[in-house]
């Protein structure tokens, strides 16, 4: 039991000091002698925005991870592996490239939107097809794998087709940046991610249910089908939301809730508000190592899959995953 | 006095046929029949978590589908067939999960039947069959614990015995006696002839989603039923207080070689 209060303990502090260093090194600019104007414009329209996109970000991924691990039971469920992701990327990538040019200013609503009915028609299409190969844990991975390459098949073959322009706007989407957004953009998807991080939250009880199998939840007074359903929906809302304004992050849903797991253990009153913490810090991470080396924004992918895939292939040694 | 579960017409569609049956309150009742017999099917549609497509399921004189499964869960509990453990949950936790109180304690009476406290920091994709099938057997009992402490409770479990050592299950028959003596109704189903004949208060037979008998274990229990349910012979001797049960001319195969 000790073990699992220092975890805690240590879980928060290196989230509360990473916050706190982000913080800092934003607020360097104020150390510049730049004129007063413009620092109030960098802090205001660019910097804060930044942050609350990466805790926005971060949190939502790593959270609907650690759902869908539970509500598909299966420990390799991930919005980037099981196809939302892919489903929601398509929209974007389909929006970037043939709105017309008339209704670009208003593509950032238009944009949330289609993530968010992207990532909800993949999921339901993974639900279905996974229902019908008899709710197998295997089924969900292969039907989600199905998806994400058909979805990746068109993308590519947009890729052929399209202009410059639309070209770098499209592989911004596909390998994530958090440099992307603006004010408006996050007022439409804010409250979409809040919305669907405060239901994930809420259910951590009746989840914990879930590890002792369909039947044994159902006895012990959960609706597992409705629990399911209104858990793939808010997921599906969650990471549609993320990925309009910050494109297609992988790995964050798969790392956070495994390494937490690991030193916080299984209970998800604890490793959902946690996971929410350490996916925020996380992407905070990647915003402070763009700042630090300054000349290039970095990807967001490629900073996750750095950092994660030693951490995941440390969990796999744990025996976290069979 | 009124039935706890009262079973009326339960038809469900290649699964079972006009079941019709009371359980009073006490009563320790064992379904023994052959695989597919639809044992697990009844045991569901007697938790609620299954409905009938034709019939009357009644739960303390209620109908099954009215009650709030939220309510249901507080007094009845159903141990269903074992899934696979997927995640590395420890034991402690996964109990804790199910259990009522605030701070998880497991009760002494649990712990000394099913000796589960020695798997507290295990994994439980880490434990062998039987070790699970105990602590699967201690979650289902702790989801209703303070009715069990009430003497009000329903337990609902099929086949417990899967699985599970000789000691732990005369343990564990002696701990269903005791729930049942202290008011809690148990059914549970069984491959064990012998142990049911000797533990349970009434017996029911099942052959093909039908009853074939309901009632004492020594009436149930006769030759004519068993080869009837089962399709082999069998010896039954009544000494004492202990009904022998013995299949006699098992099946040979060597004719078949």
């Amino acid at each position: 039991m000790h073990t699992v209060l220092k975890g805690r303990a240590a879980t928060f502090l290196l989230c509360g000091v990473t916050f706190l260093l982000t913080v800092g090194v934003l607020a360097t600019v104020w150390l510049t002698d730049s004129p007063t104007a413009l620092k109030q414009h960098i802090t205001l329209q660019l910097q804060i925005p930044l942050i609350i996109t990466a805790v926005l970000v971060g949190s939502v991924l790593a959270v609907s991870g650690a759902t869908l691990q539970i509500v598909l039971r299966n420990p390799l469920a991930d919005p980037g592996i099981i196809g939302i992701t892919s489903g929601a990327s398509l929209v974007a990538a389909t929006l970037l490239l043939l709105t017309p040019l008339w209704a670009q200013p208003y593509l950032h609503y238009i944009l949330p939107l289609g993530c968010f009915i992207g990532a909800l028609i993949t999921t339901f299409v993974i639900y279905r097809l996974a229902r019908k190969l008899l709710g197998s844990a295997v089924a969900v991975i292969l039907s989600g794998i199905a998806i994400s390459t058909l979805s990746g098949a068109v993308i590519a073959w947009m890729y052929m087709f399209s202009d410059a322009q639309s070209l770098r706007n499209l592989t911004f989407w596909l390998m994530g940046s958090v440099y992307q957004t603006t004010w408006p953009i996050l007022w439409v998807s804010g409250p979409l991610i809040i919305g669907s991080l405060w239901y994930q939250i809420r259910q951590s009880a009746k989840f914990n249910r879930l590890y002792a199998g369909d039947l044994a939840a159902l006895s012990s007074g959960v609706h597992v089908q409705q629990l399911t359903e209104r858990s793939l929906i808010a997921t599906a809302v969650g990471v549609g939301a993320a990925v309009s304004i910050a494109g297609a992050i992988a790995f964050v849903g798969l790392l956070v809730p495994h390494i937490l797991r690991l030193i916080l253990g299984h209970d998800n009153r604890i490793l959902l508000p946690a996971s929410a913490l350490c996916g925020a810090s996380l992407l905070l991470i990647v915003v402070l190592m763009s700042e630090l080396t300054r000349a290039i924004t970095l990807p967001v992918s490629m900073i996750t899959a750095t950092l994660g895939g030693p951490l995941l292939i440390w969990a796999l040694m744990k025996g976290q995953l069979r | 006095m009124n039935p706890v579960i009262s079973l009326r017409d339960i038809y469900v569609k290649k699964r079972l046929t006009n079941i019709t049956l009371d359980i009073n309150q006490g009563d320790c009742v064992h379904i023994l029949g052959p695989n597919g017999a639809g044992k697990s099917t009844l045991l569901s549609i007697m938790a609620g978590v299954l409905a009938a497509e034709h019939g009357e399921a009644l739960l303390l004189e209620q109908p099954l589908h009215q009650w709030p499964l939220s309510v249901l869960s507080t007094f009845r509990t159903l141990l269903a067939q074992q899934s696979e453990a997927v995640f590395a949950v420890s034991v402690k936790e996964y109990l804790s999960f199910f259990s009522s109180e605030t701070v998880f304690e497991l009760p002494n009476l649990l712990e000394a039947t099913l000796e589960v406290t020695g798997f507290f920091p295990t994994p439980l994709n880490r434990l062998s069959g039987g070790e699970r099938q105990r602590v699967e057997i201690c979650r289902t009992l702790l989801q209703v614990w303070p009715a069990i402490k009430r003497g009000e409770a329903i337990l609902l479990l099929d086949e417990p015995l899967q699985g599970v050592d000789i000691r732990h299950q005369y343990a564990l028959m002696a701990l269903f006696q005791t729930l049942c003596n202290k008011g809690n109704t148990l059914v549970l189903s069984s491959h064990d002839i012998l142990l049911s004949a000797n533990y349970s208060n009434t017996v029911l037979l099942m052959k093909l989603g039908t009853s074939v008998s309901f009632g004492l274990p020594e009436s149930v229990l006769s030759v004519k039923n068993l080869e009837h349910t089962f399709d082999c012979h069998f010896a039954v001797n009544k000494r004492d207080d202990f009904l022998d049960i013995q299949v006699c001319a098992p099946i040979v195969l060597d004719q078949m070689w």
